[in-house]
């Protein structure tokens, strides 16, 4: 595989909640990101994967652990120069393009804010002529630049929202839940917008997203995290084939197919309650309240997250036994 | 089969600030006892205020300018809100997508269902408590006596849409109308959702017609299924009939722009373009401007109901035996 672009170890971000309570969103968490791969990051609400996301681009502070970007360590406060090289470098994608664009600014500016903020040459005309080459790229007209937000569907305002991150020439584009608030015909244009884009840009993504099907089929490696840990991260067809983690399998059975055929066999794996609250952490592993593998070691102890068989990391006590097979 | 619901040729407008909205234009559905069945299409295809209309929910700017309205054979297109009351709620009920807005946040749970049973029923003070708690066990929720006084904001997001069902059945409603009820949740609360409200037709014969764009939901609960776009059904037929033999174009398009996790080098098939304008909808049929294989004829007549089987029919000028079967093939 080719040069490593993140490296991140024992990252954690925790927020205080108030009443001493702190809330451990990201707990410990480390892995690479090679570059010109997409990285899939799966997980139910609150299982910490935005925090992640926003953590790696500098939108929050980490509380411990280091992102090596290139081999340069970016979770500190950096001098300002290097600081806007960075935010430069890395850009997100929201989820929501009907409150990621600001409703009173034209589309030109909104897709010209970054090149204003970082690389501001004065130049009205390169502007102007910048945005348009930006619109033709994410499949929108010239005469879109002078409208506003509103006039635009779900669709077009999530490909104002990419341009605007293509204005800065990234190299790293963390896209959080980018489809979600889309239509099922307008999903599939965003994309195969953001592969081409990808193709022809040579981006790095990590795709945050809790649509297993659309992460499988944009990702190189899936990532699948459970408050606040990774507890699985493989190439994606093999998450797929071979889960480690019964959490993971859990997650990949509650898939609905679109084949009633399929879906009238299928057995699927029930998980039972919903997800503990993550102020309140059961010991040991996290999993082990809803588990159907666990063990008394298992809320003894947490699992290491290690490489069980090549390439393929879990944080599990129970890969080895027998039911797990 | 008797028929539960039954209704023809529904029209509904909306005013807006940029002109009058025909958001339905003339939809027909039937549902039968026990039957569930699956409304799908895109955002604005009129899948919403169809049932709206059914439960006269709308808006105040919206209203039924046609079409007929049969609830077990009586004829309820007119009645009034007031008159409604006699059936939402305790023969028909709803399930809204979001559970984080549709309950009240100051009021408890059990108050909340409770007072469902109150205009509904004549149980006594006693009795709609152990309704509710009741409720609450069937539909899944743990220490239903604890739950009962709790408020919605100390429940998680699946807990609270098992709220809105408790509620949704509190007086054993003979349809069920849902609306998107496990988008806005995980894929593993929606499976036990899924399950749950499977578990219901089966135990209780509740009818269902669900809303949703996701076709894994369809294929995994619905027998019917209804494809909305643009106002109109387009095409309709059991849930087998819908996903091995569709013959509409927009069909075809919507279930080719899943991902197909074999293929994973190609691109996803795209529909192009954006649905239609309802303020000015097209004369001919609403979807020929996406259309792969549109015809001449598609973009100046409305097409006509062409019945494939006994429950399998499409609106489509393809199915017209004029029509040039080798046309538009080579587009597509």
């Amino acid at each position: 595989m080719s040069e490593v672009m993140l490296e991140i170890s024992h990252l954690k971000k925790y927020f205080e909640v108030g009443n001493k309570q702190t809330l451990k969103a990201v707990d410990d968490v480390s892995f690479h990101i090679y570059q010109g791969e997409t990285l899939g990051l799966v997980g139910e609400s609150g299982c910490g994967k935005s925090t992640l996301g926003r953590t790696i681009v500098r939108l929050y502070r980490p509380t411990e652990g280091s992102i090596l970007y290139k081999g340069k360590e970016i979770g500190v406060s950096l001098p300002r120069k290097e600081e806007r090289e960075f935010c430069r470098k890395m850009q997100m994608i929201f989820q929501d393009p009907y409150s990621s664009l600001d409703p009173r600014m034209k589309v030109l500016d909104i897709i010209a804010e970054g090149i204003d903020a970082i690389e501001n040459t004065g130049n009205a005309e390169k502007r102007r002529e910048t945005v348009l080459h930006l619109l033709d790229l994410v499949g929108l007209q010239e005469e879109h630049a002078h409208r506003y937000p509103h006039e635009f569907s779900g669709g077009q305002r999530q490909r104002i929202g990419i341009a605007r991150a293509l204005a800065v020439h990234p190299e790293f584009i963390v896209a959080d839940e980018p489809i979600s608030a889309l239509d099922v015909s307008i999903q599939a244009q965003v994309i195969n917008l953001l592969r081409q884009l990808q193709k022809k840009l040579g981006l790095t993504y990590l795709f945050i997203a809790h649509d297993i099907s659309i992460v499988k089929y944009i990702s190189d490696r899936i990532g699948v995290m459970y408050l606040g840990k990774l507890v699985e991260l493989a190439p994606s067809d093999e998450i797929f084939r071979n889960p480690l983690h019964p959490y993971t399998k859990a997650l990949l059975s509650a898939i609905p197919r679109p084949d009633p055929k399929i879906e009238k066999q299928r057995e699927r794996i029930m998980l039972e309650g919903s997800v503990p609250n993550p102020v309140d952490l059961p010991k040991g592993c996290r999993f082990c309240t809803r588990c159907p593998l666990a063990t008394e070691a298992c809320s003894l102890s947490e699992p290491p997250f290690r490489e069980m068989e090549p390439g393929h990391w879990a944080a599990c006590h129970r890969y080895d036994s027998a039911e797990n097979k | 089969m008797n028929q539960l619901l039954e209704v023809d040729n529904l029209k509904i407008n909306l005013e807006t600030q940029s002109g009058t909205v025909q958001a339905v234009r003339g939809v027909s559905l039937k549902l039968a006892p026990k039957q569930i069945l699956a409304v799908v299409g895109e955002s604005g295809s009129g899948k919403s205020m169809t049932v709206k209309g059914i439960l006269k929910l709308l808006p105040k700017t919206g209203g039924i300018v046609g079409g007929k309205i049969l609830f077990e054979g009586k004829d309820i297109t007119d009645y009034s809100v007031k008159q409604m009351r006699s059936i939402n709620g305790s023969e028909m009920s709803m399930i809204f997508q979001d559970p984080m807005t549709s309950l009240n946040p100051t009021m408890t749970i059990g108050k909340q269902i409770s007072e469902v049973l109150r205009e509904h029923t004549k149980m006594n003070a006693k009795q709609r408590r152990a309704r509710a708690v009741e409720l609450l066990n069937l539909v899944g929720i743990s220490y239903p006596e604890k739950r009962y006084s709790q408020y919605p904001h100390q429940l998680s997001g699946g807990m609270r849409q098992r709220v809105v069902i408790a509620i949704a059945l509190a007086c054993n409603p003979k349809v069920l109308i849902a609306d998107e009820p496990t988008t806005a949740l995980d894929v593993t609360i929606q499976a036990q959702i899924l399950d749950l409200m499977r578990s219901l037709q089966e135990k209780f014969g509740t009818a269902i017609i669900l809303i949703t764009h996701n076709l894994g939901v369809v294929a995994n609960i619905a027998q019917n299924v209804s494809v909305m776009y643009g106002g109109m059904i387009v095409e309709s037929g059991t849930v087998e009939e819908i996903f091995y033999d569709a013959k509409h174009p927009y069909t075809l398009g919507l279930l080719a722009s899943i991902p197909n996790v074999d293929e994973k080098d190609k691109e996803l098939n795209i529909i192009p373009g954006t649905p239609p304008d309802l303020i000015d909808p097209p004369k001919g049929c609403p979807f020929s401007s996406r259309c792969p294989r549109a015809m001449e004829v598609c973009h100046q007549y409305a097409p006509e109901k062409t019945m494939v089987s006994g429950t399998h029919w499409l609106s489509c000028w393809l199915m017209d035996p004029r029509a040039d079967k080798q046309h538009g093939g080579d587009r597509a």
